[in-house]
């Protein structure tokens, strides 16, 4: 194991759970029927039910159900065919119902892994449960001096909880879980998994104890951490602040704390001893949710590939190196452009060209690949353009060069600027004519042995031609030339 | 000129299709009836304008030949059920202020049949209670002996009937505040099976018990009200999706060949028309059959620990931030506390702190748990009893109503006053009360058969 931290007294590892809420896409909440979407006018979104009315019931969004199923088979989980929705009740100003509406004792999908990468490997981190609920609204401190202000807009989005086993052994490993868990939802289309928009959240449980003992010591939950490089900095600051305090001998409470990346550390919010009795119990307002096999089935056959699966396919059908494989499928963009672009083009090409010069372009301005100024299907065609001979693959980064500038197609730069490779031997035997005549003392010295000339030749022809000839071609018509002379 | 208010609702159908009044004027007479027992206090809202207009358009309707099933009558709706743009307080001073933006459901459907709305009817606050004493709007006193109470929570509904200030009221059950004040007040009165009424627009009290139903001054008053009010509703996940016979044409006026069970733990105590109903029954054919309940003594606590546990979150709403009464403070904490503080009477706040109590970690394993489970178990009494009868028969409430005094001094919380009630809100089953206070019990989704013989029980002189 990699993360071990040497402390005074001992070798100490890292015990880490996650659970992460990820909102549901969907055009509705997932008991009522306001829109789910992202932003707006404050209070935009709300419907009576969503700002807790009298009388008001809630009514479950079978989309949010579908997204949660279809999330648990990217878990690898297993799906409960019967799950129960409980309240969870606590008194604050963004709850407006006072409890909140979530699955505790039967969620709706149990069990699964997710398969993280790192230096020593590969290893299953254990995902315990997914449950469906339902988001807060927000709390706005900042607005009036002594007055507190409420947007209603994301109460009552649906949330998958996703709560990982205690599995998780490094910094690394938090990360590249929960990489991998944003893109599985990505892929799945289940949560956009945009942690600085906060439709990603992440809570950190961490402890730690000596290297070779058994069970858990004191655990402390660091809230709502809004980046992957964020969670693996609260992680490695709390591992090293209870090592501290084992060492010393001082005691820490079990707690809830505040992970500050301004200042680089983690502060008490609420202890143990002050922590909720949320009284969970069934919501009498909905039956239990009992799913056939049937619609279970019917969503896992409508399942998208997963990025594992893909990467296999990637490997085994096109012969990529596991390397390339993982880079092209770590993002479901990424990968659909990537299959747009190997349409009827050699794979292997056109993966250098994506990882090579079409991401350094993009990372140059700042553009994801879907903003992206070239079009798969157009990156596909310079490949293509290449493969077949048209240009050279010189010629071939100038026209990416003005592809990336106008957004043209490759084939219409390469006849508006006549880049077309000369392949017409008569005219190239023509032009190397021409430059042996002007230079027969050159040739003298090649016919003397002096083989290194004929490099000097061939770039003559390159000039002459401003690159279009096949540097090949241009060999073979040199070499037989100058036997002829 | 005979009183219009006299009429049953059934009678005022018959004159108003007839033609020997408009509803304008039916409405009208009501809500003079309504002035001149407005002592009384069964109204909390009283809303003559809506109710004219309502009359207006629905002489209008019937002129042109489009008269719905309760065209022109005017109703009294129970201050639990939300209607928009007239203020809806559930008899609590934290809602005193609240009116809805939106219509329950049920009383929807008694709009678009063309029932006329009177007003709001007084209830215990949040329907916790069997006196009405506990209303913020002050105790409704019984027409019958205006010393007593009308019973409850439905009793500003039963009051309303009795006294002839509506042909028909709505109400809501959780623990029998349907029958028990009919009972009171000598009405009629039909809780159907949990599911067949929508509760969207309710205001919630505990809901899976909570069950709207009707009062009326005859069984085939309440069949007509609340035929209109059922069937399935998608705003509310537990409605059912079950066909609505046409109650009111189901009344054969007979029982002969029915088997019809008598528990033995509801007949403890009984009424003084206990034997003479028995008798009735047996002379009109029926088969009257012994049955043990044996876990009716256990369903009071159940009661109280699922409806105070469902009731405590479900009125945890009620804090001040988005509409209602707000009692300032200076910590959001401080302003919840100031709230609802002031904002609920003391009973409300009993029962809050022991259903907070029932659901907290500790309460749930002790109270809540085995509640459920003793609730399994009296459902079991129901299906066993069902297997050898068609009905159950007993009192509804065996004692006479008390005095606003008595319950002031707490009464309500007597025996006898709902333990005959209370079982069949746990199980959900339909049950109703007729006129002279007897009962009838039947099978889950089996209203027809309920209404049916306490149609007859109604015929017993």
């Amino acid at each position: 194991m990699s993360y071990i931290v040497k402390g005074k007294t001992a070798d100490w590892e890292l015990v880490c759970g996650l659970e992460v809420h990820c909102q549901i896409i969907s055009n509705s909440k997932v008991f009522s029927g306001a829109s789910a979407e992202f932003g707006g006018e404050p209070n935009d979104h709300v419907a009576f039910l969503d700002a807790g009315f009298p009388g008001q019931l809630p009514v479950l969004n079978s989309t949010c159900v579908e997204q949660c199923i279809k999330t648990g088979m990217g878990l690898n989980a297993k799906i409960n065919k019967h799950s129960v929705f409980d309240r969870k009740n606590y008194f604050y100003g963004d709850l407006p119902t006072g409890y909140q509406i979530t699955q505790l004792f039967h969620p709706i999908v149990g069990e699964g892994y997710v398969e993280v990468e790192t230096e020593d490997g590969k290893r299953k981190i254990g995902v315990e449960r997914l449950h469906l609920e339902q988001d807060a609204g927000k709390s706005i401190h900042d607005m009036h001096p002594n007055k507190s202000m409420l947007d209603f807009n994301r109460a009552g989005v649906g949330l998958m909880e996703i709560v990982s086993k205690p599995d998780i052994r490094s910094p690394e490993e938090a990360g590249d879980y929960l990489r991998k868990l944003r893109s599985i939802v990505r892929y799945l289309g289940t949560c956009d998994g945009n942690m600085d928009e906060g439709s990603m959240r992440c809570d950190i449980n961490v402890s730690v104890r000596p290297v070779g003992e058994e069970g858990y010591r004191h655990r402390v939950e660091i809230k709502n951490v809004n980046s992957v490089k964020f969670v693996m900095q609260a992680i490695d600051l709390e591992v090293h602040r209870q090592i501290e305090h084992y060492e010393s001998g001082r005691d820490f409470p079990q707690e809830t704390r505040l992970f500050d990346p301004v200042n680089m550390e983690t502060r008490s919010m609420r202890s143990k001893e002050n922590a909720l009795d949320y009284r969970y119990f069934p919501d009498p307002d909905l039956p239990p949710l009992d799913l056939t096999d049937e619609y279970i089935d019917t969503i896992r056959k409508n399942l998208p590939e997963l990025p594992e699966k893909k990467k296999e396919r990637f490997m085994n059908e096109l012969g990529l190196s596991e390397y390339d494989a993982g880079i092209l499928v770590a993002d479901r963009e990424t990968a659909a452009y990537f299959e747009e672009a190997i349409q009827g083009q050699d794979a292997k090409k056109v993966a250098n060209w994506v990882m090579g010069d079409l991401f350094a372009a993009l990372n140059k301005e700042c553009l994801s690949i879907h903003e992206s100024p070239i079009k798969a299907k157009d990156l596909g065609a310079l490949v293509g353009l290449i493969t077949d001979g048209t240009i050279s693959g010189k010629i071939a980064k100038d026209v990416f060069e003005i592809m990336l500038e106008t957004g043209k197609e490759p084939a219409v730069i390469v006849e508006e600027k006549g880049l077309k490779q000369v392949t017409d031997t008569g005219a190239i035997e023509a032009m190397i004519d021409e430059i042996v005549k002007a230079n027969m003392d050159k040739v003298a010295e090649i016919k003397a042995g002096k083989d290194k000339l004929k490099g000097w030749f061939v770039g003559q022809i390159m000039k002459a031609s401003q690159g279009k000839v096949n540097p090949a071609l241009a060999n073979e018509l040199l070499e037989k030339k100058l036997a002829e002379v | 000129m005979t009183d219009l208010t006299d009429l049953t609702l059934s009678e005022t159908l018959k004159g108003l299709a007839e033609k020997a009044f408009s509803s304008v004027e039916v409405t009208t007479a009501y809500l003079k009836k309504m002035e001149e027992k407005r002592h009384l206090n069964a109204y909390i809202t009283e809303t003559p304008e809506v109710a004219l207009k309502m009359a207006e358009e629905s002489d209008n309707r019937r002129a042109n030949g489009q008269a719905g099933k309760l065209e022109g009558i005017p109703m009294a709706i129970k201050d639990m059920f939300c209607t928009k743009g007239i203020r809806t307080t559930a008899a609590s001073r934290i809602l005193s202020n609240f009116i809805p933006p939106f219509e329950s459901t049920t009383t929807q459907k008694l709009w678009d049949a063309g029932a006329v709305c009177l007003g709001k009817t007084n209830t215990d606050e949040f329907a916790m209670g069997s006196s009405t004493i506990t209303s913020y709007f002050g105790v409704t006193k019984n027409p019958h002996d205006e010393t007593r109470v009308p019973g409850g929570s439905s009793g500003g509904s039963a009051a309303a009937v009795a006294a002839h200030m509506c042909a028909g009221a709505t109400g809501t059950e959780t623990g029998g505040s349907i029958r028990h004040p009919a009972s009171f007040c000598q009405v009629s009165g039909f809780k159907p099976t949990y599911g067949r009424c929508s509760r969207y627009g309710v205001i919630a009290y505990a809901s899976s018990l909570d069950e709207p139903g009707v009062l009326g001054r005859s069984i085939e008053d309440c069949a007509r009200m609340i035929e209109v009010m059922m069937g399935h509703d998608p705003k509310d996940s537990t409605s059912s999706h079950r066909d609505v016979p046409a109650f009111h044409t189901m009344l054969d006026k007979t029982i002969k060949g029915m088997k019809i069970g008598i528990p033995k733990e509801y007949t403890e105590l009984v009424p003084d028309n206990w034997e003479k109903a028995i008798q009735f029954l047996k002379d009109e054919g029926a088969q009257l059959v012994d049955i043990d309940m044996p876990h009716t003594e256990e369903a009071g606590m159940v009661y109280y620990v699922v409806s105070q546990g469902e009731a405590t979150t479900n009125l945890a709403r009620y804090d001040g931030v988005r509409y209602g009464v707000r009692e300032e403070g200076k910590t959001l904490d401080e302003m919840y506390m100031n709230t609802r503080m002031a904002g609920f009477g003391q009973e409300v706040r009993n029962r809050m702190i022991l259903g907070t109590f029932f659901t907290s970690a500790k309460g749930y394993n002790d109270y809540f748990v085995p509640a459920q489970k003793m609730r399994s178990l009296i459902k079991q009494d129901f299906d066993r009893a069902f297997e050898k009868v068609d009905v159950l028969f007993s009192p509804a409430v065996p004692i006479k109503p008390f005095t606003i005094e008595e319950a002031k001094h707490g009464a309500a919380k007597g025996r006898f006053n709902d333990n005959y009630l209370m079982p069949s809100c746990l199980t959900g089953v339909p049950a109703g009360c007729a006129n002279n206070g007897l009962q009838v019990i039947g099978r889950m989704w089996d209203d027809a058969t309920v209404l049916k013989v306490l149609d007859v029980v109604e015929m017993m002189k």
